[in-house]
This record gives C-alpha cells, sequence and structure tokens, in this order.
C-alpha cells in the first residue's frame, strides 16, 4: 500500500479537521491529539507543511500494521 | 505462564543468554549475573494469580527467540530525545526509567515532540519503590549488561523483528471524560496554580474544593479518540498549587474523569477480543492498583509490573499499557 505523498490535500484535511476519521492506531491518534493543538496555536502554512510530514512519517513506518492500512483507507477514501 | 521468578531461576535463564525485561526489588536485581537484561525497581505486581507485593520474586518478560537481534541503550536526560530515531525499522523498544528522575521529568514533558515519535513502538514503565520507602529509597534502574545501577537515566532494549512480524502498542484506559467543565492550561507543567475553567482564569487547587473532586480520578485528554489520563499527586491548599504524575500539556482540553463503578468488570470488558495470546509485555498502573484494591484480585489473563507511569509512546497515568506481536498477513 502506498502512503499519499505531503501534497495530499487529504492530509490538510485530516488535520485541520475538516475531515474526521475514527483512527486505530494508537501513535497516530497520539500524534493528531499534539499536531491539532498545535495547529489552532499556529495556523501558518509553514506549521501546516510540517505537521503534516510528521503525521505521515508515522503511516510511513508503520505500513505493515493492517490498523494502520484501515486507517488510510479512511482518511483517503 | 509463569512470570514471578526466583533469583536461582532467572539466573538460569540469564546464563541462556535470554533477553530479557526485569522488574523488581532492588535487592534481588542486584544479585543478578552479568547478561542480556535491564530491570528497574518496583515490589508490585499483576502476577499470574493476581495482584501481588513481593521483595523474594521477579517478574520476567522473556524476549521470544524469534527476535533476530537486541540491543541494550543507556539514555541520559541529556540524550533521552534520540529515543524513538534510534529504534531501528522493523524493532520495538522496551524502555524503563527511575521515578523523579531528571530523565523522568525530561521525557515526560518532551517526549511527544523528538524526532521519530509513533515511528516504530516503545513501551515501558517508570520504576519505583514499595510505598513506605516513598522518599527514602531511590527508584533506579540496572543494565544487565554492565550491572550499572542509575537512579538517572533510561535503559532501552531494542528488539529487532524478523520480516515477517509486526509490533504494535494498545493501552486500556477505563477512564473517559466526564461531563464537567473543560479545563485548559496557560503552560506546560507538573505542578499549576492557574487553570482556565470553560475559557475563564482560575485557580485549580481552590476550583478543586469549590467542586469538590475527587482526585483519586484523572484529568483525561482526547487524544483524537485515545484517552490519556493525569493524574493528581498533591493538592497543596496553603501555597494553591497541584501537582501531578505526569504533565499537562498547553492548550489541550481536560475533563474531570467520570466515575467508574467496578474496575475488574469494565477492564476485563476491554481486553482485547481476540485473545491475549499475543501480548509481548504489559504493565499497569500503582494508582489503578491502589485505587481498585487490585492487590489479589485477577485482571483477566493480563500480567505485569505495576509502576509509577506507564509509556506507551509517552508518559501516561492510570492505564494499562500492552505490547502485542503478530504475523504480517
Amino acid at each position: 500500500m502506498v502512503v499519499p505523498s505531503t501534497t495530499h490535500p487529504g492530509w490538510k484535511d485530516l488535520l485541520n479537521g475538516k475531515k474526521q476519521c475514527d483512527l486505530e492506531f494508537l501513535a497516530a491518534k497520539m500524534t493528531m491529539g499534539r499536531l491539532q493543538t498545535y495547529i489552532k496555536d499556529n495556523p501558518e502554512a509553514s506549521a501546516m507543511a510540517k505537521c503534516v510530514e510528521e503525521i505521515r512519517n508515522v503511516f510511513v513506518n508503520n505500513i505493515n500494521l493492517p490498523k494502520v492500512q484501515r486507517d488510510l483507507e479512511k482518511i483517503f477514501n | 505462564m509463569k512470570v514471578m521468578h526466583t533469583i536461582d531461576e532467572l539466573s538460569k535463564k540469564i546464563k541462556e543468554n535470554k533477553s530479557l525485561f526485569l522488574a523488581g526489588d532492588e535487592n534481588l536485581l542486584k544479585q543478578l549475573p552479568k547478561g542480556r537484561w535491564i530491570g528497574g525497581t518496583i515490589p508490585y505486581f499483576m502476577a499470574e494469580h493476581g495482584g501481588e507485593f513481593s521483595q523474594d520474586k521477579i517478574y520476567v518478560t522473556e524476549l521470544p527467540d524469534y527476535i533476530t537481534d537486541v540491543k541494550i541503550r543507556p539514555y541520559t536526560s541529556k540524550t533521552v530525545s534520540n529515543v524513538y530515531k534510534d529504534l531501528p525499522e522493523n524493532s520495538f523498544g522496551l524502555i524503563v526509567i527511575p521515578a523523579t528522575s531528571n530523565t523522568h521529568l525530561e521525557f515526560a514533558l518532551k517526549s511527544p515532540g523528538y524526532e521519530g515519535f509513533g515511528n516504530s513502538p516503545l513501551i515501558g514503565w517508570i520504576a519505583g519503590t514499595d510505598l513506605a520507602d516513598l522518599g527514602k529509597i531511590a527508584p533506579k534502574v540496572i543494565n544487565g549488561e554492565t550491572l550499572d545501577v542509575m537512579e538517572d537515566g533510561a535503559l532501552v532494549l531494542q528488539a529487532q523483528l524478523p520480516e515477517s512480524k509486526v509490533a504494535d502498542i494498545n493501552i486500556i484506559n477505563i477512564f473517559k471524560q466526564g461531563e464537567g467543565d473543560t479545563l485548559t492550561f496557560p503552560e506546560d507543567g507538573w505542578a499549576v496554580k492557574t487553570v482556565l475553567v470553560n475559557g475563564v482564569e482560575t485557580n485549580l487547587a481552590d476550583y478543586i474544593l469549590e467542586k469538590g473532586l475527587d482526585t483519586r480520578l484523572p484529568l483525561v485528554a482526547d487524544y483524537y479518540g485515545a484517552m490519556v489520563n493525569i493524574s493528581f499527586q498533591n493538592v497543596d491548599q496553603d501555597k494553591k498549587e497541584v501537582s501531578f504524575y505526569a504533565p499537562v500539556f498547553k492548550g489541550m482540553a481536560y475533563k474531570h474523569a467520570a466515575p467508574i463503578a467496578d474496575y475488574i468488570k469494565l477492564f476485563t470488558s476491554q481486553l482485547p477480543k481476540e485473545g491475549t495470546d499475543n501480548i509481548a509485555f504489559s504493565c499497569n498502573c500503582i494508582l489503578n492498583y491502589l485505587y481498585s484494591e487490585l492487590e489479589g484480585k485477577k485482571t483477566g489473563a493480563v500480567s505485569g509490573p505495576i509502576t509509577f507511569g506507564e509509556i506507551a509512546y509517552q508518559l501516561l497515568n492510570q492505564t494499562m499499557v500492552y505490547l502485542t506481536i503478530d504475523d504480517i498477513s
């Protein structure tokens, strides 16, 4: 399974709350909880880009977990 | 499965070159021979027959034989920021840190922002002492390769998985956010005076007194569906200061937990439905052990040390954390 690139708008939609997903993967949930708080205080584009890279890395590095693959399906489909 | 071992039984395993993650009384751990193990001090356990206090047996987590490589990595408060990025691809890390050490404080406050957070599973616990020795004897961690005894620092046992296996971390937290006020904090910290209650600045100690909050119930933050607890340590009405067993974070929305009726019933209802045979390590919190009176009681088939803090990527409170290893399908 290929993890969408950082330019895919789905990452931004996830982080700014436009798309809500019931994620299963604990590290993704913890990272999302922290990054969404960070983005509220730092609305500039560079902060969003940094957060997209960070959350994407969590998915890329755990892609072998079935729950990570299911989470990606929820985010991008 | 037998998890509590005498020194003689354990020494045999060490000599067989088993890779071991240990929890036990300081005097016992110090008697063990050199080998591929790390350990932390604690005399409380969820053992084979239920909650147990023991100063004559050690809780043993033995890594499966299919683990292809094991490395023991010591860290200081200055280097612990490397803990996630040092984990190799398709590995997991077992970590132990002594309670109240500088490394504990540093890791708890800053680890969510460390490079590589979440890229590989990191799970473990905060070492403690017999509660009767609080403030008298420092919690410690011991590196079995060198027999170094550390009151400050962290030890990580890095375990490399074969390509056919994958590890994952889960938590069981029976606490949920209650229906009450939303609490936010202006700064990160272990001890606070000021809180924003629904956006209005208030003294937290005064708020707790006025509302009559049960401080055995934690504050709970919702991390995108993962409930993360912050347990109360002390409410000092003279200093008007409240301290916690884990730091609160600026901007995160917390609520006081809803009350629970029966810990064991709620806990066992949350155990994985597919079974617990794939659990390679778990631990639970000393506050759950105390407040829910777990001594002598069983929490399903799950065992592990009872700890002064649980680590599932980051520091947690009043939560059971566990690591599973499964075949990649």
